[in-house]
């Protein structure tokens, strides 16, 4: 007989207000092999786990069941705390008697039953558990960075500083992302151009960091400490050893009038480009798309010109594979498609923009050189509204807060009133949101030093006419439908994911939210981790942020990287698939279902008959086993098992759950 | 095509042209129109301002005594009720039961309810409207109003783009109408405020004017009888008052449908409209001297 201790936890009332806690440590005092049970209101709490660790020693315990929450939550704790009792982790079991029964349950009696129920099984697993060593394996000490934004940038230099090699995959020909093509900045109007290229040269330059640029990552395989990544380097149609950036290309290449993707339309670019004169790498690349030679096969202007003969049209996608110990994701952000928001009229309206659109137009290296202009004329706009939560916190679109909107509004305004003193900024909002430091005063000076008018509602339509843009909202203070005849509209619509999220969330392997920004393992307590080990987020792609926050958990992501890799080895959890190569007849399912390649073909040598038998068999190669168990229920003899997860625990689980239904016939 | 038909009570008494153009247009179309036995008004903004169980008992009457799988209502607001009651008796059982001990029977969910314009717009093929065109607006200039029931709330009333539907400017451009592009498709028209705020239906309803007048509309097509009644009763006022002397005739889509399916302005009920039709009519090809009159339905 097994020794088993069963603690139950309140979880405050979490749980005692729906289950009756004593009730059920009472039940499971009388079950075969416990030998102690009690309840406590906070059980992973210090005082809790010391009285787990206490009951261990004086009741020689050799098997533990906590029933609290969710194993997702505290098992690392409760197997920490039954090792320092000299108990064997995965002798430990949860019973989840938190999420997947007071929560859900409203009915005292029943959930008890319940309860009693959850923690039968487990004690009945318990006693069929195996000691289990978890599995040490070596550590790549190297850090992919996939997003070249300020995040990413952040990240990979943080990663470098601690001695380690970081691969930085950026899908656009630079890095920089959105924060490089932003004018001043919130709430101190330093300028992006200051601030952020020597960061990006300090990228470029670090011994410790390569740089994909222009390139995607394809398919990630592998586990926390040896993932192995494939990275798409999509063909620039130039030589980057030969290209000194010179640009005599961009300046020959006859197609000029390209919307440019990094200034919004707002400015053009050429078919061969780098997306802004101050890109890292400066180099460029040929966008197939556009380039007029791919299309017809004529030109070659940017060959003909090129001195160093670094054009190459015969450049093909390549596929690199690298290895790495951890990842950090950096995708960031894109904007709503507000073009769908017809009360706007965006698209039809030229006056109609958006506050990338005003960056790029404010920003002193951008297409207008910081003049700010209406696109219809090129004039002077004396009268610009700006549109708050364009489809942010709107039941239509999303609901959530973008955020950052509050901030830029409030330094578009100021920006403006700098650049063109008698104009007036007028913004629609529906609550000012400006928590963080120095925010409150800065949409305050916005307001009342540089005079611009805060209307508190919302913009119910916009229309063109006799030349000026007319905006229709409410003013929710006064009670007054208002009009306004402005020059310039400029929407703040809501942030979603950058595209390709979802995508990237299926090769990596990780979940995201109802918004489709990637999950963290907790909300709180574990915001730069995702659920799977070695997988960090920093930046946007999380949730929307400002530019010290994405900086902020671009650092916290680095930090967890090196840690990670600071190990010569990790631990994996022991619970891998194990053969018996006695009845295993090598038919290879295993081999053809496994989608991580851990069971390898082998063989073994034994005596049957005194005669020595060679023959194959399968071996599951543990560094590379994930633990799904596929092939378990793939192979046909049932000669592979789940360490853990064994037919034997499975089964007596099972039969705890029936013991209910056998006392229920019997009259009990 | 056969739905169950509520006329509600403007297409019986200030929208009779309504109804006799939408009963035109669906038999040339071939979509057979039933009427609802005992049908009761919907209620309109009246009922769910005073008494919110008589806002979903009226309709809820008039669903559950429909014969056919379909209702179609011609009026926007009977159309919104309608959609109103049947998305909150589903999600509510609570209500239902009280809108049920009120009826006096069970209520008949899983009715569909359509509008006139998403039936013609959307469920009847483009070639089978065009197969039955003898005439064509020839490039009459209109704007499509849709005003501000017909499309909204989004997840009640959403059979089109809320903030910028298409369906009639579509149906207008197949007849051959010249579709100006105008923001105001959903603006509010005053609607009901018409008897106790009429300043703000003076404003409203204005604008609309002015600017379809300003973008050179021979028409503002319209779905909806209380918006008709707004911008073609109240226009000479209006107008007046900011001093606007052209004036631009409300009409129904259907009418200008049945004007190139070969109806006469009269069995449309062009008499009706305060505002003068004649040089819309005049414009439009009829091409009624080819074809033989249709019968009268």
């Amino acid at each position: 007989m097994a020794r088993v201790g069963v603690f139950i936890c309140w979880c405050g009332a979490n749980i005692a207000s729906t289950v009756d806690v004593e009730k059920v440590a009472g039940a499971a005092a009388k079950l075969p092999h416990v030998v102690y049970a009690t309840d406590y209101k906070y059980m992973c709490s210090d005082p809790g786990q010391k009285m787990i660790l206490d009951a261990a020693l004086e009741h020689k315990l050799d098997g533990i069941v906590v029933a609290a929450c969710s194993p997702r939550m505290h098992e690392p704790t409760f197997r920490a705390v039954a090792a320092e009792a000299g108990i064997n982790p995965y002798r430990m079991q949860m019973a989840n008697i938190r999420e997947h029964c007071s929560w859900v349950h409203g009915d005292v009696d029943e959930a008890t039953a319940k309860a009693v129920d959850a923690v039968r099984m487990m004690v009945a697993r318990v006693a069929q558990s195996l000691p289990l060593e978890p599995i040490e394996v070596p550590v790549t000490k190297r850090a992919l960075v996939i997003g070249g934004g300020i995040a990413g940038i952040q990240a990979a230099l943080d990663v470098a500083d601690g001695g380690v090699e970081t691969i930085l995959v950026e899908r656009t020909p630079s890095i920089g992302g959105k924060m490089a093509g932003l004018d001043e900045t919130f709430p101190t109007l330093d300028c992006s151009q200051c601030i952020l290229p020597p960061k990006m040269v300090d990228a470029a330059r670090s011994e410790f960091i390569k740089l994909y640029t222009y390139c995607e990552v394809e398919k990630v395989g592998g586990a926390v400490g040896n993932f192995k990544v494939t990275i798409r380097k999509k063909a620039k149609y130039v030589n980057d050893e030969l290209c000194n950036g010179c640009g005599d290309c961009w300046h020959k290449c006859p197609y000029k009038k390209i919307p440019s993707e990094f200034d919004y339309g707002v400015g053009n670019r050429t078919a061969i480009y780098v997306p802004f004169p101050q890109a890292v790498p400066n180099k460029p690349v040929i966008d197939r798309e556009t380039c007029v030679f791919f299309k017809t096969g004529k030109c070659r202007a940017c060959e003909k010109f090129c001195q160093r003969g670094a054009i190459d049209f015969e450049q093909e996608d390549e596929l690199e594979e690298v290895e790495v110990g951890a990842i950090i994701v950096a995708t960031g952000y894109d904007l709503l498609d507000y073009t769908r928001m017809g009360e706007f009229r965006y698209g039809v309206i030229p006056d109609v923009i958006t506050g990338l659109q005003f960056e790029r137009m404010s920003s002193a290296s951008g297409p207008t050189e910081g003049k700010i202009v209406r696109p219809s004329n090129g004039e002077e706009p004396k009268v610009v509204v700006f549109v708050h939560c364009v489809g942010s916190r709107d039941e239509n679109y999303k609901e959530y807060c973008s955020k950052i909107c509050c901030m830029y509004n409030a330094k578009h305004a100021v920006i403006l009133k700098h650049r063109i003193h008698d104009a007036m900024a007028y913004l629609f909002y529906i609550d000012v949101r400006a928590g963080g430091k120095g925010y409150e005063e800065f949409w305050r000076r916005a307001c009342v030093d540089e005079g611009a008018e805060y209307l508190r509602g919302r913009v119910s339509r916009v229309y063109d006419e006799d030349g000026k843009v007319i905006v229709e909202g409410q003013d929710t203070l006064s009670g007054e439908q208002v009009e306004v005849a402005a020059d310039l509209v400029v929407l703040a619509p809501a942030i979603v994911p950058a595209k390709g999220t979802e995508e990237l969330a299926r090769i990596l392997g990780i979940s995201t939210d109802k918004d489709g920004f990637f999950n963290e393992a907790h909300p709180k307590l574990r915001p730069v981790d995702t659920a799977t080990g070695g997988i960090f987020l920093a930046g946007c792609c999380q949730a929307p942020k400002d530019i010290p926050e994405s900086v902020a958990q671009g650092s916290a992501a680095a930090s967890k990287v090196l840690g990670l890799l600071s190990k010569e080895v990790i631990t994996r959890e022991p619970t891998v698939a194990v053969v018996d190569p006695f009845i295993c007849t090598g038919c290879w399912n295993c081999v053809n279902v496994c989608p991580f390649g851990a069971p390898e073909k082998s063989e073994i040598t034994m005596t049957i008959d005194g005669e020595k038998v060679t023959r194959p068999v399968s071996k599951i190669n543990e560094a590379k086993c994930e633990g799904c168990g596929l092939c378990v229920a793939t192979c046909p003899g049932n000669c592979i098992d789940q360490r853990g997860f064994s037919d034997d625990q499975v089964y007596a689980e099972i039969g705890g759950y029936l013991e209910r239904v056998r006392a229920a016939r019997n009259g009990g | 095509m056969k739905l169950s038909y509520y006329p509600g009570c403007t297409l019986h008494s200030t929208a009779v042209e309504y109804d006799q153009s939408a009963r035109a247009v669906c038999k040339t179309l071939g979509i057979e129109l039933v009427d609802i036995p005992g049908w009761a008004c919907c209620g309109a903004t009246s009922a769910h301002s005073i008494n919110e169980l008589l806002a979903y008992a009226l309709p809820a009457h008039t669903i559950t005594s429909a014969t056919e799988s379909a209702v179609v209502a011609p009026c926007a607001a009977c159309y919104n009720r309608l959609r109103y009651t049947d998305v909150r008796l589903r999600e509510d059982a609570h209500l239902r039961g009280e809108v049920e001990k009120a009826m006096g029977r069970l209520y008949r969910a899983g009715v569909a309810i359509r509008h006139l314009l998403d039936i013609i717009g959307n469920d009847v093929p483009e070639e089978e409207i065009k197969a039955n065109l003898q005439g064509t607006l020839g490039g009459v200039k209109v704007v499509c109003y849709y005003g501000c029931l017909l499309t909204r709330p989004k997840d009640v009333a959403a059979f089109d783009d809320m903030e910028e539907p298409r369906t009639m400017d579509r149906l207008m451009e197949l007849c051959g109408a010249d579709v100006l592009d105008w923001p105001h498709r959903v603006i509010c028209c005053g609607a009901a405020f018409s008897l106790s705020r009429t300043d703000i239906v003076y404003h409203m309803t204005g604008k609309l004017i002015a600017s379809a007048l300003k973008a050179g509309a021979d028409a503002v097509v319209v779905a909806c009888p209380m918006c008709q009644s707004n911008l073609d009763l109240r226009q000479p006022a209006i107008l007046k008052r900011i001093g606007i002397k052209e004036r631009v005739p409300a009409v129904y889509f259907t009418q200008l449908i049945g004007m190139c399916m070969g109806y006469s302005s009269d069995e449309l009920g062009f008499k009706k409209i305060m505002v003068n039709t004649s040089a819309l009519i005049k414009k439009i090809k009829t091409g009624r001297a080819e074809a033989p009159a249709p019968a009268e339905g």
